[in-house]
């Protein structure tokens, strides 16, 4: 099992399940579905990670990040 | 004339109040980040013979709101409950996947629905993408730019037609349906059955019908252009040395140029304008019976109010236009991302950050934008925080009293007092995190706007916005307490009240200030801070105006004369210090009195003038050890 806050920086990922939490269900709402690769961008020291589809940015604080369930996740390292 | 009302929806920074502003000519704020819009706003446009109310929302991502709600989540379904005609759907071009998620909840009201495709100026293929979405979801969809006036007429076109309800697009199973159908209003029915904690099967078919329906429209959209590299600027932004060295730099540049362009100006009106309505007033009293009264009212009360109100305006515009320019640049978001880690300390993610920073502006609508956190006790704890950002009117204030007496150092002075006063809301957060610990859990989800080149009308209209409601606000109490006081101290002297109790009062109001160094010669200052309860802006207003108890208003330098009686630049600080933290305005206690109840505004009142006591006394006390 593997949530946001394990992807390092330039992987490539996928959110797991919509998820029926409070953020789950916002981040989805917010753009993150599921099926559709992410990068993660930066991690911002001690605090956000910072992902992107390609058309829209989003700022995830660490916390929220370990919340987040992703599918296998791609390095590019 | 028929009359029928539109609603404006979409997501955050989707550019529903450029639409709105285009639509009506109105010039309501913007911004290029998420939560600009507080509260609905209302406006009438004309299209043909009918006559449009249209209402501006604050931007949702959906219409199922958290457990714990946001005000302006509250105000926008409250909206929707309301009658209305059609429902304007506005949709930024660059993030169109994200964005129809609202749109398909939109279509299931059984409500007119228009798309309108934002910023269409900024994305290839608009018409690709326009075609597709009209046929598969079979409403109209304009292609607009607001902020380019793209589309707007085709749009007022639409509206003057008699536009139909449109078919679902999603097909849900008949369960759905029919679990739907048992709610008095499809409105209802989306906000019940998908709440947090409900049949987690059943919102999740919702949701997969919902982003099946989307998928198919992307992926009919071939334009898309994935762009997965950062940016070379967000490299350096969100570095964690170069990123805070460049945002200390931002602050330190903002009210650099302040000083410098308000100081320049500020002698230019005062000699110029200032000196003509001076003698002009005074010409046109002299033909009166009662001159020497009306000297008093009209030129040392009115027209001394005036002066000094206009002698400020260009430092405050200037402020104003920087935050503008910062605002609509896209990094006043990317700095509160850069801030979450600091916030967590305190309990706060960062999304508390943009009301932090309006503070600089004007602690009132900074307090109204802790509308677009989420949860109460972030709220309360960001506005009481909020009072100790330094707002404008205290740096007109900082600037007389800086340039006076630190020069060229002034600037440094000024940056001294942003930074303290910094720290101390931090402290206030961090004490109320310490009481209140376990209460709330901050987290954030932001969306990061694009950087866009600020559209100079654009920060025009919204320095003008803020300018106006200091020089109308503001001005109002600044001028009428100019001509009580200048009363006042014509009456003094005209009646010749005895010297020794006039020296015994003076020595009354500054007792409790002298152990921060100030004495009985220095009574005006204190009487100022006394005024500066009314609107801070009144504090230098009414310490002109008891230095010069004569009409020669300008003839003077009030910074001279008061470094007559101050000779230590020390108390000075003390009292610069005392003038950021203290009792926040009047008006800001009734903002937060009407957001968060007597209690909090009580609490922030007497927390801000004890904090502001205690810190310049000791600043004071230790300075004179050396």
């Amino acid at each position: 099992m593997y949530t946001l806050k394990d992807v390092p920086v330039n992987g490539e990922f996928c959110f797991k399940s919509l998820g029926l939490d409070k953020f789950a269900k916002r981040a989805c709402e917010m753009g993150c579905m599921p099926d559709k690769v992410f990068k993660v961008l930066h991690k911002v020291p001690g605090g956000a990670v910072i992902v992107t589809d390609g058309a829209l940015q989003l700022a995830i604080d660490k916390e929220t990040a370990s919340e987040l369930d992703v599918l296998q996740y791609q390095s590019n390292t | 004339m028929t009359k029928m009302r539109a609603i404006i929806v979409g997501n955050p920074n989707a550019g529903k109040t450029s639409l709105f502003n285009a639509l009506s000519q109105k010039k309501a704020m913007v911004g290029n980040w998420s939560g600009v819009t507080i509260g609905c706003d209302a406006a009438v446009c004309r299209c043909g013979q009918k006559n449009i109310e249209l209402i501006d929302l604050p931007g949702i991502y959906s219409l199922v709101p958290d457990k714990e709600v946001a005000e302006d989540y509250k105000a926008t379904i409250a909206c929707l409950k309301r009658e209305y005609d059609v429902i304007i759907n506005v949709l930024s071009a660059h993030s169109i996947e994200r964005d129809l998620y609202l749109t398909m909840q939109l279509l299931e009201l059984n409500k007119a629905v228009v798309i309108c495709l934002n910023f269409s100026d900024e994305v290839h293929n608009i018409s690709e993408i326009r075609q597709v979405i009209e046929r598969e979801l079979k409403v109209p969809v304009i292609i607009t730019s607001a902020k380019m006036g793209v589309g707007i007429d085709l749009l007022k076109q639409l509206l003057c037609c008699n536009i139909g309800v449109q078919q679902i697009p999603m097909k849900y199973d008949s369960a759905i349906i029919a679990a739907k159908g048992q709610f008095e209003d499809p409105l209802s029915a989306i906000i019940e059955m998908e709440q947090v904690g409900n049949k987690e099967e059943i919102v999740n078919s919702i949701m997969q019908v919902r982003l099946g329906a989307i998928k198919k429209i992307v992926a009919q959209i071939m334009h898309f252009k994935r762009d997965l590299q950062v940016s070379a600027i967000d490299r350096l932004v969100f570095h964690k040395v170069w990123g805070v060295m460049i945002f200390a730099s931002v602050i330190f540049l903002m009210f650099g140029i302040t000083i410098l362009v308000g100081n320049g100006l500020k002698g230019l009106i005062e000699e110029e304008v200032g000196m003509y309505l001076v003698h002009a007033a005074e010409e046109c009293v002299m033909f009166f019976p009662n001159a020497q009264f009306l000297k008093v009212v009209i030129v040392e009360g009115l027209i001394g109010g005036v002066v000094t109100v206009l002698a400020f305006l260009p430092t405050i515009c200037t402020l104003f236009i920087c935050l503008g320019i910062l605002e609509g640049s896209g990094y006043m978001a990317r700095a509160g991302i850069l801030a979450d880690a600091l916030l967590k300390k305190i309990g706060l993610s960062g999304n508390a950050f943009i009301p932090l920073v309006m503070g600089f502006g004007c602690n009132v609508p900074a307090i109204l934008a802790t509308r677009i956190l989420d949860s109460k006790a972030a709220r309360v704890k960001t506005a009481m925080m909020i009072p100790f950002m330094s707002c404008s009117a205290r740096l007109t204030v900082y600037v007389l009293f800086c340039t006076t007496f630190f020069g060229a150092y002034g600037v440094i002075v000024i940056f001294f007092l942003y930074v303290l006063g910094m720290l101390m809301a931090f402290l206030t957060g961090y004490m109320i995190n310490v009481i209140w610990s376990g209460r709330s859990k901050p987290q954030m989800l932001i969306e990061i706007p694009k950087y866009r080149m600020p559209s100079l009308l654009n920060v025009w209209n919204r320095s003008l916005l803020r300018v106006k409601d200091f020089l109308f606000d503001a001005s109002k109490t600044i001028i009428v307490v100019f001509v009580c006081i200048k009363l006042s101290v014509a009456s003094v002297l005209h009646f010749g009240i005895d010297k020794s109790s006039l020296e015994e009062a003076k020595g009354a109001i500054t007792l409790p200030f002298r152990p921060m160094g100030l004495s009985h010669e220095n009574w005006q200052l204190v009487v100022g801070l006394g005024a500066g309860i009314i609107a801070k802006e009144v504090a230098l207003g009414t310490i002109n105006s008891l230095y010069f108890n004569t009409s020669e208003i300008n003839e003077e330098n009030l910074g001279g004369k008061i470094s007559e009686s101050v000779v230590d630049s020390r108390v000075i600080i003390a009292y610069l210090i005392f003038m950021l933290l203290y009792f926040p305005c009047v008006s800001v206690y009734g903002t937060m009195r009407s957001e968060f109840g007597r209690k909090w505004a009580t609490i922030s009142v007497c927390w801000s003038t004890f904090l502001a006591y205690a810190m310049a006394v000791l600043f004071y006390q230790i300075s004179i050890l050396f």
